[in-house]
């Protein structure tokens, strides 16, 4: 695999969470104004993300438009593979927010 | 017993190593109680369009779905160069699908999608022609049905890949960009290989350099025009002489 084979990969997956990602934090915020009671902002909005990312995944590219996957299937990026980087990118910033 | 053994590896390897191009071999797919695809073959060499024809049904998606990767097969072989290929992710550099549906993502850019998709040569080729330079502002879910699919086309066709898959193409173009999209199509065809399917079947015809039709699981070669008609995809009153 050469760099530029690595800059069309990692623009596609881009592509494919500037979908998600906006949606996703904007209800986890909105969740997180409703956390019980000694629970800090950004744990609430970290454990909402880790949920709500692959939520969205279902809902955008599942149900509404199964069809953009050849998109990123003709990117290399198999449908599992994207199922697993959605659920590693909502633990990665889920937990950054939660640990930090 | 071992010297022969070792004979018939080497052997083996040398056919493999020596099989240029697409091949596709013995692809099972059964549906519920209906084998769809019955040890089918196909095979493309850089060059080649190759026109699949077959009726509604005849598992035409299907075997370009299996070939590319997306859909599991019973039983399939599929080899780019003498080299098996296993994966979506080893295909992505040698093999590309256009899906019947528009599948370019609505919330892009399209100058930003065709950065993504073509090498910088090809891109400067891309943005410069004369049905994407006007878009190439504009996000996806801007353009008409007709459009999206044009660009879809264009798309695939400047990508590095060697070899394309395209299902239904044409649906939902008009009359007159089918025809500058078949030029564009036999033009580029000359350094990659093409396996097209479409309903229009002049239109597939007018471009492939090989028919082959899929009827009840099985690939026929298609040698000259009237064989459509003996073999039932196309209707007695359109046999020729």
């Amino acid at each position: 695999m050469n760099d530029k084979d690595d800059m069309r990969i990692l623009r596609g997956i881009y592509f494919f969470y500037t979908k998600l990602i906006v949606p996703s934090l904007a209800l986890s915020i909105l969740i997180a104004y409703f956390r019980p009671a000694g629970l800090d902002w950004k744990t609430g909005i970290g454990i909402s993300l880790i949920f709500l990312l692959p939520v969205f995944h279902y809902f955008s590219y599942e149900l509404r438009s199964p069809q953009e996957y050849y998109f990123y299937h003709n990117l290399g990026l198999s449908r599992p593979i994207l199922w697993l980087s959605t659920i590693m990118i909502g633990l990665i910033f889920g937990l950054a927010l939660i640990l930090i | 017993m071992a010297k022969h053994n070792n004979d018939w590896f080497d052997f083996r390897i040398s056919i493999n190593s020596n099989m240029s191009g697409l091949h596709v071999d013995s692809v099972r797919k059964q549906i519920g109680s209906r084998q769809i695809l019955n040890d089918v073959f196909i095979s493309c060499e850089p060059g080649d369009v190759v026109g699949l024809l077959g009726r509604n049904g005849s598992g035409k998606s299907t075997l370009l779905k299996i070939i590319f990767g997306t859909l599991s097969a019973d039983n399939k072989f599929v080899s780019i160069d003498g080299k098996k290929i296993n994966s979506l992710y080893e295909n992505r550099l040698l093999l590309h699908y256009l899906s019947q549906d528009n599948y370019l993502p609505n919330h892009i850019r399209i100058k930003s999608i065709i950065a993504c998709f073509c090498s910088r040569e090809k891109s400067t080729v891309l943005t410069a022609h004369q049905f994407v330079k006007p878009f190439l502002d504009k996000k996806v879910q801007q353009l008409s049905g007709g459009e999206r699919r044009i660009l879809e086309i264009l798309l695939l066709i400047h990508s590095d890949v060697k070899y394309l898959l395209l299902d239904e193409p044409f649906n939902g173009i008009s009359p007159l960009h089918i025809e500058i999209l078949k030029d564009i199509i036999r033009i580029h065809a000359k350094g990659m290989g093409v396996i097209i399917t479409d309903h229009d079947y002049k239109n597939v015809l007018d471009i492939s350099d090989r028919i082959v039709l899929l009827d009840n699981g099985n690939t026929k070669v298609i040698r000259e025009f009237n064989d459509l008609v003996d073999f039932g995809y196309l209707p007695k009153s359109q046999r020729l002489g």
